[in-house]
């Protein structure tokens, strides 16, 4: 499916067109508008949770942690609302969400709830929903398209000539019928070419963390947007990206003097007194691929880390032979076993989403990290995770 | 120039409002209620509290009346509020302001990207004060009504509103020479 699309958000209360998806500062917490006003509806406190990383579930997909909604009519409670505003948002990232009087080729008229796993959970009312469209659905014409959870299709009353239903058990069926493919969120430009100068100066840049770290800039508007500076791989093999492991331990009695290094079996036990983890993403291929390399201390040791570096990323094209490197201090006034957290993530293109997914990893949780990285390979990426519990003290 | 309050810059939506106000003063002329008199301190507290709003324009009237009630509102303000924001010490430029800052709190105006015309109005809160949590946020210009509106409950220490950015509330805040009051 292609063109523009409508998204009508049903409710009990009659139907409420989405108007307008709007990035707004970061400052702001995001907010439901009734008709561009400056009336906020009682949902937006749930609508910020709904958006902001790392609970939400639209930053993470779009990448920006504010925004504006306009409807058309009060949502005045309920959960219901939160599959057609994720389809909202991911049809304005792809450009094809019909705002304000811009016509449409399809209407969409949904209701469901989504959960943390971009699982469509099923929602109440449906059939009186329905009832209190009937106007608006009559006036859709052959261009309706009506997105229920599953198994709830039966609640809905006739259907107008030509409407389609699609009952969904994911975000991801819906967003296939849409015709947005999971890799066409939008990309835009600034990144790469820093990305691009890390490398050329120094390899794939342990200091690329700092790029990774900033906040993102707001979604450019399509217009503004650029295609990859950088294209994509041919024959890029992401299995020949191997991932390596070492401990680090001081050649003395400190880890303030010099250090060697150990290779080590992720979940090997080693004896006490690793100063430091460091991984290494090695491309053994013929050809470059990108990859995203995160090594991570795992637990609230981060939390009182002050300066020590408890994560560190690198990120970018890594050229054949090629080597990229993530180094992260044991924390050394604790005297339990830590686990060291790395994840790699490999791909023959240049993956914006990826990035901005990684953006805030530094205040992601262990679950929070586990769920990041089963979405990611969602997305159909390569994705390694290995887990290394060390003792940092001897 | 057709007249029209949608066509107006915000110099000439202050002279309407103050004629009005003007008007709505002399209406009131003739009317039962004592017409003139001044608020009784018990009123003026009962009003700045929130228990006994005097409607805007009263008040309003009352202030361009008596020249120094203004003093005594902004004192009871200043006695009940949780934070306030002192004018800003360039106010002699007389431009306008984004930010303020008070004891406790933090005020910004962000321009919302939504909507051209129309301005956030940002309160961010230091912790552990000022606490409990302010509910009303009233501005209190050198000349005119006070402008007061409710605040919805702080999320993670802040607050945040949109309002037209030339709303008498708004064009209040960015005047540094009004002192504004977290209530």
């Amino acid at each position: 499916m292609t063109g523009r699309v409508r998204v009508v958000i049903a409710t009990t209360e009659g139907p409420s067109t989405v108007l307008r998806v709007t990035a707004e500062d970061p400052a702001v917490r995001s907010v439901v508008c009734l008709g561009r006003s400056t009336t906020t509806l009682p949902i937006s406190r749930a609508y910020d949770a709904f958006v902001r990383a790392p609970t939400g579930v639209i930053e993470r997909a779009v990448g920006h942690p504010s925004f504006r909604v306009d409807v058309s009519a009060p949502i005045d409670d309920g959960d219901s609302w939160q599959l057609g505003l994720y389809l909202a948002h991911r049809l304005k990232t792809a450009d094809r969400l019909a705002e304000d009087d811009e016509p449409a080729d399809r209407v969409l008229w949904v209701s469901g709830a989504v959960d943390g796993d971009l699982v469509v959970r099923p929602v109440e009312r449906i059939s009186e929903k329905w009832r209190r469209s009937d106007v608006m659905l009559a006036e859709a014409g052959t261009g309706l398209l009506v997105v229920v959870p599953s198994g709830q299709a039966g609640a809905l009353g006739d259907l107008p000539g030509g409407a389609e239903v699609v009952e969904a058990g994911t975000v991801g069926a819906v967003l296939a019928r849409l015709g947005i493919e999971r890799s066409s969120i939008q990309r835009r430009s600034g990144r790469w070419p820093l990305v691009a100068a890390l490398i050329g100066v120094a390899g794939v840049a342990v200091g690329a963390f700092a790029w990774l770290n900033q906040q993102p800039p707001p979604i450019a508007s399509p217009a503004l947007s650029a295609p990859p500076p950088v294209a994509a791989l041919q024959a890029f093999d992401p299995a020949l990206v191997r991932l390596l492991t070492f401990e680090r331990r001081p050649t003395g009695g400190s880890c303030a003097g010099e250090q060697r290094t150990d290779p080590v079996e992720p979940g090997q036990e080693t004896p006490p007194g690793v100063c430091a983890l460091t991984v290494q993403a090695v491309n053994g291929g013929a050809t470059g691929g990108f990859i995203w390399l995160v090594a991570v201390v795992e637990g609230t040791f981060r939390e009182y880390s002050g300066n020590a570096k408890s994560i560190d990323i690198a990120a970018g094209l890594l050229a054949p032979g090629e080597t990229a490197e993530v180094r992260v201090a044991a924390p050394s006034w604790v005297r339990r076993p830590v686990v060291f957290r790395s994840l790699l993530v490999v791909s023959g293109e240049d993956r914006e989403d990826v990035s901005r997914a990684l953006a805030g990893a530094e205040t992601l949780s262990t679950d929070d990290f586990d769920r990041l990285a089963e979405q990611l390979i969602e997305l159909g990426l390569d994705v390694r995770t290995v887990r290394h519990r060390v003792q940092p003290r001897a | 120039m057709t007249g029209r309050w949608s066509d107006m810059g915000p110099g000439e939506r202050a002279v309407v409002e103050a004629s009005f106000l003007a008007l709505e003063t002399a209406a009131l002329i003739g009317a039962d209620r004592p017409v003139g008199a001044k608020p009784s301190p018990s009123a003026l507290w009962a009003h700045v509290t929130g228990a006994v709003p005097i409607p805007r324009a009263e008040l309003g009237a009352a202030l361009i009346r008596h020249p120094d009630l203004r003093a005594t509102l902004a004192g009871m303000l200043a006695r009940s509020a949780i934070a306030s924001a002192p004018r800003v010490a360039a106010a002699a430029t007389g431009h306008p302001v984004s930010e303020r800052g008070g004891d406790g709190f933090r005020l910004r105006l962000l321009p919302a990207r939504g909507a051209p015309d129309q301005t956030w109005i940002m309160i961010a809160l230091d912790t552990p004060r000022p606490a409990p949590a302010p509910t009303r946020l009233t501005v209190l210009p050198p000349d005119g009504a006070p402008e007061t509106v409710a605040l919805e409950a702080p999320v993670d220490g802040s607050v945040q509103l949109l309002a037209e950015t030339h709303s008498a509330l708004v064009r209040a805040i960015s005047d540094p020479t009004a002192v504004v009051f977290l209530l």
